[in-house]
């Protein structure tokens, strides 16, 4: 009975570790999304500023609350925008800036092809 | 004429970074501008509660600062410069400070805040998309963020917020 009673346990608590382990990845795996707005090209993964710590703190109590990581970037765009997201979303926002290089391509190749005809 | 594309670019190319080098503030617009204001539920610093029912009404200025933060001791003064040209209410929200250092600060720098809130985790910082501070909100009747300073107020930025809140009035 008592091999059974610690089995049980054991489990239980191994199932927390677990939870908390992946809980900590999804964090992990959030941060490294998130730009520190306050700091040179780093995440807030890597950052050492206050508010990069804090928003670490934030992003987790949120994933234990059950939020989704879209929710969670929602959350952030509508307080800091687009810039704290190191990769923009394609939105009406940022359509130029997804566009434009495509546009600038298209652009170039029409204009080399012009030159070749002319020659 | 041949080249005449190439040139078009390059120009375009050396206006864009001209003009993007050049620009004084480097700060983004902040996407609270003209929406509510974010939820807020502080301890005050003496007694009760700054939430979101104080900001009906009248025109309010917050100012996130903190005891520890050097800017905020250059604007101090302006804050009161600030109350001195014109009647306006301001709230202070300190932010990640000690309780004793902001008493005895305010007790030798002087309290230019009708109410000041304490955020003691950061949290409403970052509900307000604060970067650092000291960093200030115009808040107009209707409880809207119509002006964000990022940075401290000085006589610049005092000359703004009087014609900012000149408009919000009318």
């Amino acid at each position: 009975m008592k091999k059974i009673l610690i089995l049980i346990i054991l489990t239980l608590f191994s199932q927390n570790i677990f939870a908390d382990e992946n809980l900590d990845k999804k964090a992990r795996e959030i941060n490294k999304k998130i730009r520190c707005v306050v700091c040179q090209s780093q995440s807030i993964d890597d950052s050492d500023s206050l508010l990069a710590r804090d928003l670490r703190v934030l992003i987790k109590e949120k994933l234990k609350e059950g939020k989704t990581e879209k929710e969670i970037t929602n959350y952030l765009v509508e307080r800091y925008g687009e810039f704290i997201l190191f990769k923009p979303r394609f939105n009406p926002n940022t359509y130029f800036l997804w566009l434009a290089p495509l546009i600038i391509i298209i652009f170039g190749l029409f204009w080399i092809k012009g030159i070749f005809k002319r020659n | 004429m041949k080249y005449i594309g190439l040139i078009i670019i390059t120009i375009f190319i050396f206006v864009s970074l001209f003009f993007a080098l050049n620009k004084k503030e480097q700060t983004l617009k902040s996407p609270l501008l003209n929406k509510p204001v974010p939820e807020i539920n502080l301890n005050s610093f003496k007694n009760g509660k700054l939430n979101n029912i104080d900001f009906k009404k009248e025109v309010i200025l917050v100012n996130f600062f903190a005891s520890w933060c050097v800017p905020c001791i250059v604007e101090h003064d302006f804050l009161f410069e600030l109350k001195k040209q014109k009647s306006i209410k301001i709230y202070g929200i300190n932010y990640k400070d000690d309780i004793k250092n902001l008493k005895v600060w305010l007790d030798k720098l002087g309290n230019p805040y009708s109410k000041i809130g304490i955020d003691e985790t950061g949290i409403t910082g970052i509900n307000w998309g604060v970067n650092g501070i000291p960093e200030s909100f115009l808040i107009d009747q209707n409880g809207i963020i119509r002006h964000k300073i990022n940075g401290i107020i000085n006589e610049k930025q005092i000359k703004i917020l009087l014609s900012k809140i000149k408009l919000i009035e009318k």
